[in-house]
């Protein structure tokens, strides 16, 4: 007897990545030889040393178990399940947790998944680290892969303006980080973008082995065995960072605290206002590329940097239960806002369009789908990524998860 | 799900709010108050400096002026930089935020003149760009080192810099010049083969080595490829410049000729699999790239 | 001149000095003046981009100092529509004052200039070289000197209210709040809109589009271009441009200005789509073609393109040149130039490339629209199948016959006699009957009373040197009339009246050979601009 397990309802191996939001699955029996009446099975979750763990829910309004027992008809039809992380138990690497399926002492099914949690940079094992900035290099790719499109949208000009500035600026460095994370999953499907806590020191984050050590004109430099010192962008080697603090000791330079910016208030109107501080103080920690929005998107710490805003809003989110939409608490849809920043807009350059209002041209295309979930879909809108749990509508699930921001 | 929306735009109640920033700003304007208490309102401030032309007009002075203290002088540009990250802020404030930056470019605080420049070099400011160039052809003029001119005016590949980091890279003052003078060069597309030649000079440090794989890497990719496989198999090259080519063909090496070369992957196996004397970092790199391309 | 600026080394100070030394008043003066304005002058050689902007800013401000009129129009209006730095605007929009018959809906551009210039605004002293304003002094900035230019439009050009008025209506091009306040202060002081000056002809920059037609045959051989495209896969110029017209642009991936390269082939990805929506993708290629060869290799090229929407396949190419770049350049005039082997200036060029590989239309200087190029496009298409059926007369400028190359010369005498001797092989029972014909025409001569034939030989005769008078008049060629008439006086003088065989046979074989002299020759109506 053997059963089939579809997590994300797809038979696609990419598809067996989750978080700690509940994902669809759906079990039945593949092998019916000697199946008379419905089978009684048990899933379980299996871990390797140090791997991630699971939960299962028998529907996504009930309370998640260690372990979930089914009855799976004798026709072969399905049964559907939820599944997810076990909170604070994400995987290391890819496959290290198990969903096994028995039937009394009998295995039917044994499926590898993997937790795949966007994790604070400094708690990344060496191998994680390593297939993220392989990922990460083979995506810049001498500046001819797609990271040239993401370099590219991250201009000054008219498309400056799709992205900051307005209540938009969360919206859409979400969607953006999301769109690059998915084509990072494409070469390595088992990283996901870690982020940079830029209130605490960092000292593993500013290495030769990872994201490179500043010597004292500002130049990074990697290790011999870092593929990021090919790190390429406009044609030119390198990146420039120069740290205005330690590093190794401290945080970036008088910016707000975690706590200090989930206590901005309670309003999406009040909150945003960490685009400033501490977002914008983070960006001027340093000299070099990154403290200039024109030429941010150069240093691939911009992208971690960024990640920990996304996950200061995800827990504000979380904190204060804002995921609705619809709930004005949750996002400012005043009237006078500019296109692109209005919960109804489709954004830029995902949606393809280009001329006044928006920017001349539009690198890069529609935003990349995963095999995990459907959303936001490739012309996301405003609206699409403030569920990213998907909280209040599951389909709005948009396939990631920070370290420290729990589910429901 | 329809999105609903205010009748009304929404916001802070601006009473309070406005007698606190003119509270603050009264602070920082100041100079007979402590400097730790200005910073405070400095940071209390935030891009709020920008909202009132009067304000921002105090701030830039407080910037330019020399006889303010650099901390606070340091952390109003940062501030101000700051504020450039928003689009509609900075629309207003840039063409005399780049021009309280030029006036501190020659200011006599080295940081303070070196993140001027940095931010001027960003924005392409081409006089700034003028400036660097006169001070690397002029040291009696230079504004900062030959080295930190260069990786300024690297930010702009299409500056004037070329004939003078051309001959910096030839006659440079220091390592680091000629360091920086060659990665300005690797922007020119018809630099591989010059790229090419520094790789596999054995007498060249491995710094300069790596930068030059990086640049052929962007120029001439197959190049490299040809270059770090001749760099791997030679045990008389350095430990680093070795691992450098083995991570060349780990990560982006084409995957068919990978997997053909029988003789590079037999050896790079045996040298992961650890023998007396071999540097640790370099069987890290044979063991990744094992791990990478014949697993 | 003074300085010898073609001869390094020169400073920029040099030049600025030699450009107040030009009289913008005297022709000979300003046509030097002009001259640096084009980016292949060598002037613009081993230069940054920011010093040429300079000495082009500098030049527009003296070229202005006297009435700007026809093409010198051109440069001020392209800085304003795609230009980005603020002293090179700043100084299109004084230079704009200059010019001889402004109209409102340069207004329009003068706004598009504003919409580009809100990211990198600045001081701006125009007294001085650069621009560099000195540090006590309060220069005015870029975004004034528009204003100010705009305000003059308001005041002088009746018509630039609506204009102004339909822009910030349609938010195109975007402003931000405080230079929409400043608009308004100028409308609010501006002429009032004429009642006879309807708003439809006032439209911003659809009068513009950098259009020229050319219909030359090429100069420059280009026989030793050969490309790389985007797949590494090797071609030659001839091979890909011949056989059907091309919609050809040129970029660069490095290229900093996205009103320029980068809009150019998303542009192109949209006449991809124009085409295949009008069913003619599988009759009219399109190619980008980088200014950029030795950095932008296939996969950049590939890249770059996917990017931006554009379809790649062995008609639709991205490529750049392997052998033959001085030719390229020659062969379109490209407007491009360099420090070491990175483009310092480019101007936005696309073209229209006939079957042949000659260039039909230009658009070069001002952002150009994609319905008009597919026009150009489709009028080639058009031109080439009347061609085929007709004869037309190609004029160059000085009035002389077109000549074909060596090689479509030899071709041209070699085809009659290979496809006649195809003709002639017998393939099916009608060949055969022609050859009886053939046999019985032979035999006439030997007939008796052939002689009472004559008058409607004549009458044949007349109407066969009719026809080939008419198709001598067409193509202005001759010789098949001359043979014509010398094979018909043979014919008609020794073969009839004098009735010698050889005669009548050696008439009639020069009347032939003349008909076949007289062939229809490939060519054009063309316009020169």
């Amino acid at each position: 007897m053997k059963a089939e397990i579809l997590v994300n309802n797809s038979r696609d191996a990419g598809a067996r990545y989750v978080g700690w939001s509940p994902s669809p699955a759906r079990i039945r029996l593949s092998d019916l030889r000697g199946v008379t009446r419905s089978v009684k099975v048990t899933l379980r979750s299996v871990s390797a040393p140090g791997g991630g763990q699971l939960v299962f829910y028998a529907a996504r309004s009930s309370a998640p178990r260690a372990s979930l027992t089914l009855d799976l008809p004798s026709d072969g039809s399905t049964v559907s399940f939820q599944v997810a992380g076990r909170f604070g138990k994400p995987s290391r690497a890819d496959g290290d947790v198990s969903i096994v399926v028995k039937a009394g002492a009998e295995e039917l099914a044994s499926v590898p998944v993997m937790v795949r949690i966007r994790k604070d940079a400094t708690t990344l094992t060496a191998a994680e680290r390593d297939r993220f900035i392989d990922a990460f290099a083979r995506l810049n790719n001498r500046g001819t892969g797609r990271f040239a499109d993401f370099r590219n949208m991250h201009v000054t000009g008219a498309a400056s303006a799709q992205a900051h500035g307005n209540p938009g600026f969360l919206s859409w460095h979400r969607a953006y980080l999301l769109d690059l994370e998915r084509e990072l999953q494409a070469i390595d499907p088992s990283v996901a973008l870690p982020y940079w806590r830029f209130d605490k020191p960092a000292p593993s984050l500013f290495t030769p082995e990872f994201l490179g050590a500043s010597d004292a004109l500002g130049t990074v430099q990697f290790g011999p065995t870092n593929p990021l010192q090919f790190w390429s962008t406009d044609g030119v080697q390198g990146v420039k960072r120069r740290p205005l603090f330690d590093t190794a000791t401290e945080g970036g330079i008088d910016l707000l605290s975690e706590a200090q910016t989930l206590a901005l208030g309670t309003d999406f109107i009040d909150f945003e206002t960490l685009e400033g501080d501490p977002h914008g103080s983070a960006h001027v920690s340093f000299g070099g590329s990154i403290s200039s929005i024109g030429t941010a998107a150069k240093d691939p710490l911009f992208f971690l940097l960024h990640a920990n805003v996304d996950r200061l809003w995800a827990k504000w989110q979380r904190k204060n239960n804002r995921f609705d939409p619809d709930d004005e608490a949750s996002y400012d849809n005043s009237p006078g806002h500019p296109v692109g920043h209005r919960l109804a807009d489709s954004m830029w350059p995902w949606n393809g369009v280009t001329g006044a209002p928006r920017p001349l041209d539009a690198p890069g295309g529609a935003l990349a789908g995963s095999p995990c979930t459907t959303s936001p879909g490739p012309q996301p809108r405003v609206m699409d990524c403030i569920d990213y749990q998907g909280s209040v509508s599951p389909q709005g699930r948009l396939g990631f998860d920070y370290d420290d921001v729990r589910f429901a | 799900m329809a999105p609903s929306s205010s009748k009304t735009p929404r916001g802070r109640g601006p009473t309070a709010d406005a007698a606190t920033l003119a509270a603050h700003a009264a602070v920082l304007a100041d100079a007979g108050k402590p400097v730790k208490q200005r910073l405070a309102a400095l940071a209390a401030l935030g891009w709020a400096i920008t909202d009132e032309p009067q304000r921002l007009a105090a701030v830039l002075k407080l910037l330019t002026d020399p006889s303010e203290p650099i901390q606070l002088r340091l952390a109003a540009l940062a501030v101000l930089q700051s504020a450039t990250f928003h689009p509609e802020r900075f629309e207003r404030i840039r063409a005399d935020y780049l021009k309280a930056l030029r006036k501190v470019s020659s200011d006599d605080d080295l940081e303070l003149r070196q993140r001027a420049l940095g931010m001027l070099a960003r924005e392409h400011d081409p006089a700034t760009q003028e400036k660097l160039i006169e001070g690397l052809r002029e040291p009696a003029k230079a504004l900062v080192t030959p080295e930190k001119a260069l990786q300024l005016l690297g930010y702009d590949l299409h500056s004037d810099a070329y004939p003078i980091a051309r001959a910096i890279a030839e006659a440079p003052p220091n390592e680091m010049a000629r360091r920086e003078a060659l990665r300005l060069l690797a922007a020119d597309g018809a630099s591989a083969q010059l790229f090419e030649n520094i790789l596999m000079d054995k007498g060249e440090s491995c710094e300069i080595r790596q930068l030059s794989a990086s640049a052929l890497h962007n120029l001439a990719p197959e190049r490299l490829q040809a270059c770090a496989r001749q760099i791997t198999m030679d045990s008389s090259e350095p430990s680093d410049i070795r691992s450098v080519g083995v991570t060349a063909l780990t990560h982006f090496g084409d995957d068919d000729t990978m997997r053909q070369d029988e003789v590079l992957n037999a050896y790079l196996k045996q040298l992961g699999d650890g023998s007396e004397g071999e540097d640790p970092g370099l069987q890290t790199a044979a063991r990744q790239y094992v791990a990478k391309r014949l697993a | 001149m003074a300085i010898d600026l073609v001869a390094p080394p020169w400073t920029e100070q040099d030049f600025a000095r030699a450009v107040e030394a030009l009289d913008p008043h005297d022709a000979v003066d300003r046509a030097e003046l002009v001259s640096f304005l084009d980016e292949r002058h060598a002037v613009h050689r081993q230069r940054g981009a920011a010093a040429v902007g300079r000495m082009r800013g500098w030049t527009l401000l003296a070229l202005a100092k006297a009435p700007l009129r026809g093409d010198e129009v051109m440069f001020v209006l392209e800085e304003l529509q795609s230009g980005r730095t603020a002293y090179e605007l700043a100084c299109a929009a004084r230079a704009l004052r200059g010019v001889a018959s402004p109209t409102p809906a340069m207004a329009g551009l003068v706004l598009r200039a504003a919409s580009n210039l809100r990211a990198t605004d600045d001081h701006v002293d125009l007294t001085r070289y650069g621009g560099l304003a000195d540090d006590g002094t309060d220069a005015p900035t870029a975004m004034d000197a528009l204003m100010d230019t705009l305000a003059w439009l308001c005041t002088t050009v009746p018509g630039t209210a609506g204009v102004l008025a339909s822009a910030l209506r349609s938010d195109d091009p975007p402003l931000s709040p405080g230079q929409r306040d400043r608009v308004e202060r100028c409308l609010a002081h501006g002429l009032p809109e004429p009642q006879d000056h309807p708003l439809a002809c006032c439209t911003s920059d659809a009068d513009w589009s950098g259009l020229r037609r050319s219909c030359s045959e090429a100069s420059i051989s280009t026989d030793a271009i050969t490309f790389e495209d985007q797949d590494g896969n090797p071609v030659g110029y001839a091979n890909f441009f011949r056989g059907g017209p091309t919609v050809v642009v040129f970029f660069y991936t490095r290229c900093n200005n996205a009103g320029k390269c980068s809009l150019s082939v998303s542009k192109l990805a949209r006449i991809q789509r124009l085409l295949a929506d009008k069913g003619l993708a599988q009759v009219i290629q399109t190619a980008a073609i980088t200014y950029d060869p030795d950095y932008d290799l296939a996969p950049r090229l590939r890249g770059y393109a996917e990017s931006r929407g554009m379809c790649m396949d062995a008609r639709n190419r991205v490529m750049r040149t392997t052998a033959g770049a001085d030719e390229l350049h020659a062969h379109f005039q490209l407007g491009v130039n360099f420090i070491d082997s990175i483009v310092n200036r480019h101007r936005i060029e696309a073209f229209v490339v006939d079957a042949r590989g000659r260039i039909s239309a230009s658009f070069v200087r001002l952002q150009w629209n994609e319905e008009d190029v597919v026009a150009e496009a489709v009028a080639v298409v058009d031109r080439a199948a009347q061609a085929d059926s007709h004869e037309s007369v190609t004029h160059e400028p000085d009035g002389n016959t077109s000549t074909p190359t060596r090689r479509s010369r030899l071709q041209a005498w070699l085809a009659p006699p290979i496809y006649l001797g195809m003709a002639l092989l017998p393939k099916c029972p009608i060949c055969g009957a022609t050859y009886l014909s053939l046999s019985g025409i032979l035999a006439l001569p030997h007939l008796d009373g052939i002689y009472w034939m004559m008058p409607a030989l004549m009458v044949l005769t007349i109407v066969n040197l009719a026809g080939l008078g008419w198709l001598a008049r067409a193509t202005r060629d001759w010789r098949g009339l001359a043979l014509g008439w010398l094979g018909a006086t043979v014919t008609l003088g020794c073969g009839i009246a004098l009735e010698q065989p050889a005669g009548l046979y050696g008439g009639i074989a020069i009347s032939l050979i003349g008909c076949l002299a007289a062939r229809p020759r490939r060519g054009r109506p063309c316009t020169v601009r």
